[in-house]
């Protein structure tokens, strides 16, 4: 039985969040305040909360279950199929999401001149093979990176802070409460939510009792890494970080250290195509256990194909342009994964509740 | 004499091993034919720029934006990116 640790658990799920999250978040973010930016990507731990409240209850409810087959468990063949597709189309959906992201910043940053269909076509194949070998293999490849993360971003980060001007963030706390809280929604509802992926992975944890503390420890140390970014960013670009797409991005263009070391975004653009493909492989994980799932199947290996094939059509066909990704994200994600990983998992635990305290009553009145 | 081709073949063979990529029973034939089938139909109708006019985001638009909204502090809505 492959049974991946609570320190490859927690690295997978940080680099989950923060795989497109450093890419898109501070944009995002950039958009509703400056002055109050560096306290919105905190809203990180508000997504991570939630997520291990519904954790809790999961891994008491349906011990060793994913959340398609607690789904099937708890409301029978059909309707929990049902939810089961329901969970497929998100899963899909997100699958599309990340791989258009990833087309649309490496196509702007480093292959303008490749069509960003076979950038994402190259991308899922990577991912879709990283699926196959399984989640143990996965997890592995999420601690080979850590190294490169390790060394590689604070150096980045330091040689960026000589750059660093505060006067954006002046007056201190100077933006009215709703705009800050208007900027935290994206990290927290978009981005946060996304840790619920990780009930998908449970029959594979060697330790599922401490899952809701990993996402806690996950979504801490994403939050801190993320204003950390959000607030360099914004002390080095100032004002234009609002009207840029990757502000990260330029960023670390900035970086010039006497006369021959600049351009250091190839780094950078290096350290995200490998954290976007680590993603897009553990959602394509997730995926692939509701496919097993909904098709009552004992074999998983026939999945990342059709999987890989389906995410990266919708990839493409989905979102035309960076601009269709960002307004999906901000106008309608926060929304659909609210409903999705909060809501729609809390009925159907309410529903196992009930069902466990009618069993306990019928029991008691029959041994009456 | 063995040709390349063939040595190639059984070198991928040996490494990826694809004959367990394929379905076994019915039921999961079922699911890989309608993956496979919507993908190749995504991927022709995004070829042919086949984009209805009320499309899947908008319907993702029309259906979360509210609650989007709501989470986003309310009566003032989204503001315009």
């Amino acid at each position: 039985m492959v049974q991946v640790s609570r320190y490859q658990l927690i690295l997978m799920l940080i680099w989950t969040v923060l795989g497109t999250g450093i890419v898109t978040m501070p944009g995002t973010i950039a958009q509703f305040t400056l002055r109050d930016a560096w306290i919105a990507g905190f809203g990180l731990m508000l997504g991570a909360g939630m997520c291990a409240v519904i954790a809790l209850a999961h891994v008491r409810l349906f011990p060793g279950r994913t959340l398609t087959q607690a789904a099937i468990d708890a409301l029978g063949p059909v309707i929990g199929r049902a939810y089961g597709i329901w969970f497929l189309a998100y899963g899909f959906v997100t699958l599309a999401t990340i791989g258009r992201e990833m087309s649309a910043f490496i196509g702007i940053s480093v292959l303008p001149n490749t069509p960003d269909f076979l950038v994402s076509a190259i991308a899922f194949a990577v991912s879709m093979y990283l699926t196959y070998l399984g989640i143990e293999v996965v997890a592995r490849v999420n601690e080979f990176i850590l190294p490169l993360a390790a060394v590689v971003s604070p150096v980045l980060f330091l040689l960026a802070a000589r750059l660093f001007d505060p006067s954006p963030f002046l007056p201190f706390l100077g933006d009215p409460a709703v705009d800050a809280w208007r900027a935290a929604v994206v990290p927290a509802f978009a981005y946060g939510l996304e840790f619920s992926i990780a009930l998908q992975w449970v029959p594979a944890l060697r330790t599922p009792r401490t899952l809701p503390w990993d996402i806690v420890i996950a979504g801490a140390i994403s939050a801190v890494a993320l204003s950390t970014l959000v607030t360099l960013t914004v002390g080095v670009l100032g004002e234009p970080a609002r009207y840029l797409n990757y502000p990260v991005l330029e960023l670390v263009r900035a970086i010039r250290q006497g006369k021959f070391v600049e351009r250091l975004d190839t780094l950078y653009v290096m350290g995200v195509a490998i954290t976007l493909v680590l993603k897009l492989a553990t959602f394509q994980l997730a995926v692939g256990e509701a496919v097993k799932d909904v098709s009552g199947s004992r074999e998983r290996t026939w999945i990342p194909v059709p999987v890989a094939l389906l995410g990266w059509s919708l990839s493409n066909y989905l979102f035309r342009n960076v601009f269709d990704v960002t307004n999906f994200i901000v106008r309608a994600v926060p929304g659909y994964f609210f409903t999705t990983a909060v809501l729609l998992p809390g009925v159907l635990y309410g529903i196992r509740a009930v069902q466990t305290v009618g069993a306990k009553r019928r029991r008691a009145l029959r041994d009456t | 004499m063995t040709s390349v081709w063939a040595v190639l073949w059984a070198i991928f063979g040996a490494v990826v091993d694809v004959r367990r990529w394929v379905p076994k029973s019915w039921r999961e034939w079922v699911v890989w034919f309608v993956l496979t089938a919507l993908a190749v139909g995504v991927a022709v109708a995004s070829d042919l720029h086949l984009w209805p006019p009320l499309g899947p985001l908008h319907l993702f638009d029309l259906a979360f934006s509210g609650p989007s909204s709501w989470l986003y502090g309310g009566r003032a809505g989204l503001k315009e990116t």
